[in-house]
């Protein structure tokens, strides 16, 4: 069997048994909710006021934005490590280069203060 | 076609009973060692022992009121919280329990695993989003920038092992560790995966998303009835999962003496799970500012001084 | 096989219009998620399993991630309907369509390169590839991502105000 039909089966029959579950579970409900305090949102007991969805820190989206860029990096590394026993000094240097071009970003981010979460 | 489409789903069938079965009593054991490690006995109520407690809770968990919300976002908020425990389940296709068992193998496995575990953030920042809840929102940013950070410690720690292996498949990663177990020459690596599955996990001391001290439960306030059992669940499917990548990946997978390859498999797992029990229940949680910090400036470089001496070592 | 060709080439070109024809931001992230995976799946299919899921973990898993967060931080809501179908709406389609075709005739017309690795999707030959005939360009990446590292922090971070 192709090993990623084997994997796209097994995706699928995990899809099929989590979800499957939430399902059963709907079906069996034998309550549903009357209660239009239930439908609100908990906010510890106090009516919820204003926009939910309001603006947060631009922190996340930094973090994300450098987690884009380093997950290149390590994306990077791994067919490296695989063919690093035929690349030997010259792979090794090779990418001690590239991370150390990235390496001075990462500081660049350090100094900046974009690591520490105020 | 039969014959091995048979033989698929044999193996599946075992891999996925064997880890919801043994997620649901990992619940219990969780339980029971939190109740001794505080002096207090545990659930002990339902069967001998408290053994048919993951049953009863499940037909609770079934049976309970399902709040659903009636804004806008009914799908997404439906949708979300499966996807943690597809995530979680998916790298269990490539793992091999023992010498001769696993559903597939292919020779990418180790990125495939990485692949799904970047998958699983769509979890918490869809729940948190959908939820209508400032809590779950902020909750789910923050799980899902905590996740992604420590994702990167993980996968760097990872490139010492297929450095070492020079493959990606489990299978040979396994293979490679006949005589000498990864715990010992990548040893920072270990300790940087090990803490980071602590976070991808989303446990103690990294369970920041349901401080619930802060935020109430973070992205999983407003979930109810068995959409809540799937964010519950898929964290503990999500630990028996990265205990079978730290056996597989540093701890010489099923090699040991005397026993078949199976038991050790199982043997270590166990302990790695009570590993995390353990460390759960002695450490205090991380401020937000303190776990961002330590993933970025501890482990990430960590991880780094781990790869350039495993490959100088690799050198000679 | 061919049959997963064409259910993932639909999904992706579902994923695609349905990025383009939503109004919703995080639907149309979501649009653009299946977008990125179909096509994972499809280098899969072609024997490059690799980039498949290279293409899943940096765009599925890391870009996607990136739009739903800016979505959040920025409290976006549904996006105005303000397609514009005067006569620019009617320009930018007849070159989208010039374009199209351009591209189909280029397809039709290209050598089909022979299948390229013995071995399908093993990561050494790639790994030999990129790592000693293509090394310039391979640390010129690295270059550009340090410029998009910076690029980022000063973009987003803004002197505290006392």
């Amino acid at each position: 069997m192709n090993p990623y039909l084997a994997l796209l089966l097994f995706a699928g029959i995990a899809v099929a048994l989590i979800y499957g579950l939430v399902l059963v579970s709907h079906w069996l409900n034998p309550q549903k909710s009357t209660n239009p305090a239930k439908e609100e949102a908990y906010e510890c007991g106090i009516i919820p006021k204003g926009d939910a969805r309001a603006r947060v820190s631009v922190h996340y989206l930094l973090m994300a934005l450098l987690f884009l860029i380093f997950d290149i990096e390590v994306v990077f590394l791994y067919p490296w490590a695989v063919a690093y026993r035929q690349l030997k000094l010259f792979g090794f240097v090779e990418m001690m280069v590239f991370i150390a071009i990235l390496l001075i970003g990462y500081f660049y981010a350090w100094g900046k203060g974009v690591l520490d979460w105020k | 076609m039969n014959h091995p489409l048979l033989g698929f789903l044999t193996a599946a069938g075992i891999v996925f009973f064997g880890v919801l079965g043994a997620a649901a009593y990992l619940v219990l054991a969780e339980r029971k060692l939190a109740g001794y490690f505080q002096e207090r006995y545990g659930p002990n109520r339902v069967g001998p022992f408290g053994l048919l407690q993951p049953l009863a809770d499940l037909i609770k968990l079934v049976f309970k009121e399902e709040v659903v919300f009636p804004q806008s976002n009914r799908w997404l908020y439906l949708l979300a919280p499966g996807i943690i425990a597809v995530m979680a389940l998916l790298p269990l296709a490539v793992i091999p329990f023992a010498p001769h068992f696993a559903v597939t193998d292919i020779n990418v496995a180790l990125l495939y695993v990485l692949a799904a575990a970047s998958l699983g953030t769509y979890g918490v920042l869809l729940g948190g989003w959908a939820s209508n809840n400032k809590y779950s929102l902020i909750g789910g940013l923050r799980t899902a920038n905590q996740m992604i950070s420590y994702e990167i410690a993980m996968a760097l720690a990872l490139v010492g092992v297929v450095l070492m292996a020079g493959s990606l498949s489990l299978k040979d990663i396994v293979a490679a560790q006949q005589h000498l177990w990864y715990l010992i020459p990548q040893f920072l690596g270990f300790v940087v995966f090990l803490v980071s599955m602590f976070a991808e996990t989303n446990r103690a001391p990294f369970d920041l998303p349901e401080a619930e001290a802060e935020l109430v439960a973070g992205y999983h306030t407003e979930y109810s009835s068995m959409k809540f059992a799937m964010f519950f669940v898929g964290e503990y499917i999500h630990m028996v999962v990265a205990a079978a990548l730290m056996t597989a990946l540093y701890l010489g997978g099923w090699y040991g003496p005397w026993k078949p390859g199976f038991h050790w498999f199982a043997l270590k797992m166990a302990l790695v799970l009570y590993l995390m029990i353990w460390v759960r229940w002695t450490y205090p949680r991380f401020r937000f500012d303190q776990l961002m910090r330590f993933g970025w400036k501890v482990l990430i470089p960590l991880a780094l001084v781990n790869l350039g001496i495993t490959g100088l070592v690799l050198l000679r | 096989m061919i049959y997963f060709f064409w259910l993932f080439a639909l999904l992706a070109l579902i994923g695609a219009l349905g990025v383009l024809l939503e109004t919703h931001p995080v639907r149309g992230a979501l649009y653009l998620l299946l977008a990125f995976l179909s096509i994972g799946f499809l280098y899969i299919l072609a024997g490059a399993p690799f980039l498949g899921f290279v293409q899943i973990i940096v765009y599925a898993g890391a870009v996607v991630v990136l739009f739903l967060v800016a979505i959040a931080v920025m409290s976006l809501r549904r996006i105005p309907d303000d397609r514009d179908l005067g006569p620019r709406g009617f320009l930018a389609l007849v070159f989208a369509g010039a374009f199209f075709l351009v591209m189909l005739a280029l397809l039709r017309h290209a050598p089909v390169p022979a299948a390229p690795t013995p071995t399908p999707g093993a990561p050494q030959p790639l790994a030999e590839a990129l790592f000693r005939q293509y090394l310039i360009p391979f640390e010129i990446v690295s270059v550009l991502l340090l410029v998009a590292i910076v690029g980022a922090i000063v973009l987003v971070r803004r002197r505290p105000g006392p």
